[in-house]
């Protein structure tokens, strides 16, 4: 699959990829070196692409397998700990702090405590909006699994938000 | 509620069930109070994670990877770009010898334009100034100044008209003084003695210590 506008599309799914890689390492800087290097692999090897290969499942997948296999890219591991640690800080406080009672780094954090299986789960369907079949070719197995794997995501993500399952009780913001 | 319901719950809320099914959730949410906390709470988690994750899709490009994909990019098409590049370089080779000529010319033109002011002087000076006075010129342009000094006039054996002169040159690389010796040849031109014909100047020389002071 030799496409002349390959990095078009690329540049053009770079901020949607970024969203997933931060949501799965809990971390921008993480994050945009696992695209980084996704992007460089996607360079290196697309003529081996399928040609109906899609470039964003295609991406999904191998963030995800870098994020897994705890590879990143050089340039974050020659950076010192401190830059590392500020990054870590993660930019995801909303600037309007009434628009939810859990602040929204908090959301981050109890991303985090999920098993990976469950994170990316929920950062495919719910954040990305992929559909459950899509999804399911992201994390190449079946939909079923992929159904189970979302609903237990959820409400772990929502226990550890504080709430109380299906009680009703759960208060994850007055607005609604 | 059991693990049945909750998936399709999940489904509802994800748009991934068909009408049919829909119309199934719909009737269990009626009956269902905690069915519909339930879906509350997906919708709410769901805009949790928007609300936490979507501004890291908002922002711009960062520029490293605008870096490696243009750099990837012009490696795609390295064919044209790098003898683009050579010929660009070389067209400005091209402009610099060209200028660089330019300039030589212009220089060269302004120090023979010199040369003649000074020769100029030089022949002014000893045609019209009186021994031990100094005539002097500036050039419009530059550190370049000029002075001839007359030093003494004498008349040869062979009835020549000489005077001997000291030539102070100034420029930005330095002073240089220079001493000769013209005989005038006619109205206002006094070449230099050295500059005559080697016998000529040799006999005139050596007939130099009978001329008289004028």
């Amino acid at each position: 699959m030799v496409q002349p506008d390959l990095t078009e599309q690329l540049i053009e799914l770079i901020p949607r990829m970024r969203r997933f890689a931060a949501g799965l390492s809990g971390s921008t800087a993480w994050g945009d070196d696992l695209v980084q290097t996704a992007c460089e692999r996607l360079l290196l090897r697309k003529d081996s692409l399928k040609a109906d290969t899609r470039l964003d499942s295609w991406m999904y997948q191998v963030i995800r397998n870098l994020h897994i296999d705890g590879i990143r890219a050089q340039s974050v591991r020659d950076r010192n700990a401190e830059e590392v640690k500020q990054v870590a800080d993660l930019r995801l406080v909303s600037t309007d702090p009434m628009d939810s009672h859990i602040r929204l780094n908090e959301v981050q954090e109890a991303m985090q405590l999920l098993s990976e299986e469950h994170r990316s789960a929920l950062m495919l369907i719910c954040v990305e909006g992929l559909s459950y079949k899509e999804a399911a070719e992201v994390l190449q197995v079946p939909m079923g699994t992929v159904t189970s794997r979302l609903v237990r995501g959820r409400k772990a993500l929502i226990d550890n938000l504080g709430g109380e399952s299906e009680s009703g009780k759960l208060d994850l913001g007055a607005s609604k | 509620m059991n693990d049945e319901q909750r998936e399709l719950i999940n489904a509802f809320n994800d748009g991934q069930l068909d009408e049919k099914e829909r119309e199934i959730v719909r009737e269990l949410l009626a009956e269902n109070a905690q069915a519909r906390a339930y879906l509350d709470e997906l919708a709410e988690v769901d805009s949790l994670l928007r609300t936490a994750f979507d501004p890291i899709e908002q922002e711009p490009v960062p520029a490293r990877f605008k870096a490696l994909l243009q750099k990837k990019r012009s490696h795609a098409f390295s064919h044209y770009v790098v003898p683009a590049a050579l010929a660009a370089s070389l067209l400005l080779a091209v402009v610099l010898v060209i200028r660089q000529d330019t300039i030589d010319q212009q220089m060269q033109e302004q120090l023979l334009q010199m040369r003649q002011e000074i020769a100029s002087l030089k022949h002014q000076t000893l045609e019209n100034t009186p021994s031990g006075k100094a005539v002097s010129w500036v050039a419009p342009v530059g550190q370049t100044r000029a002075e001839v000094t007359p030093l003494a006039t004498f008349r040869t054996k062979d009835n020549r008209f000489c005077r001997e002169y000291e030539e102070r040159l100034e420029d930005a690389n330095g002073v240089e003084i220079r001493r000769g010796v013209a005989c005038r040849t006619g109205k206002g031109h006094w070449p230099d003695l050295t500059k005559l014909p080697s016998g000529s100047a040799s006999s005139t020389a050596v007939e130099k210590s009978a001329v008289v002071n004028l």
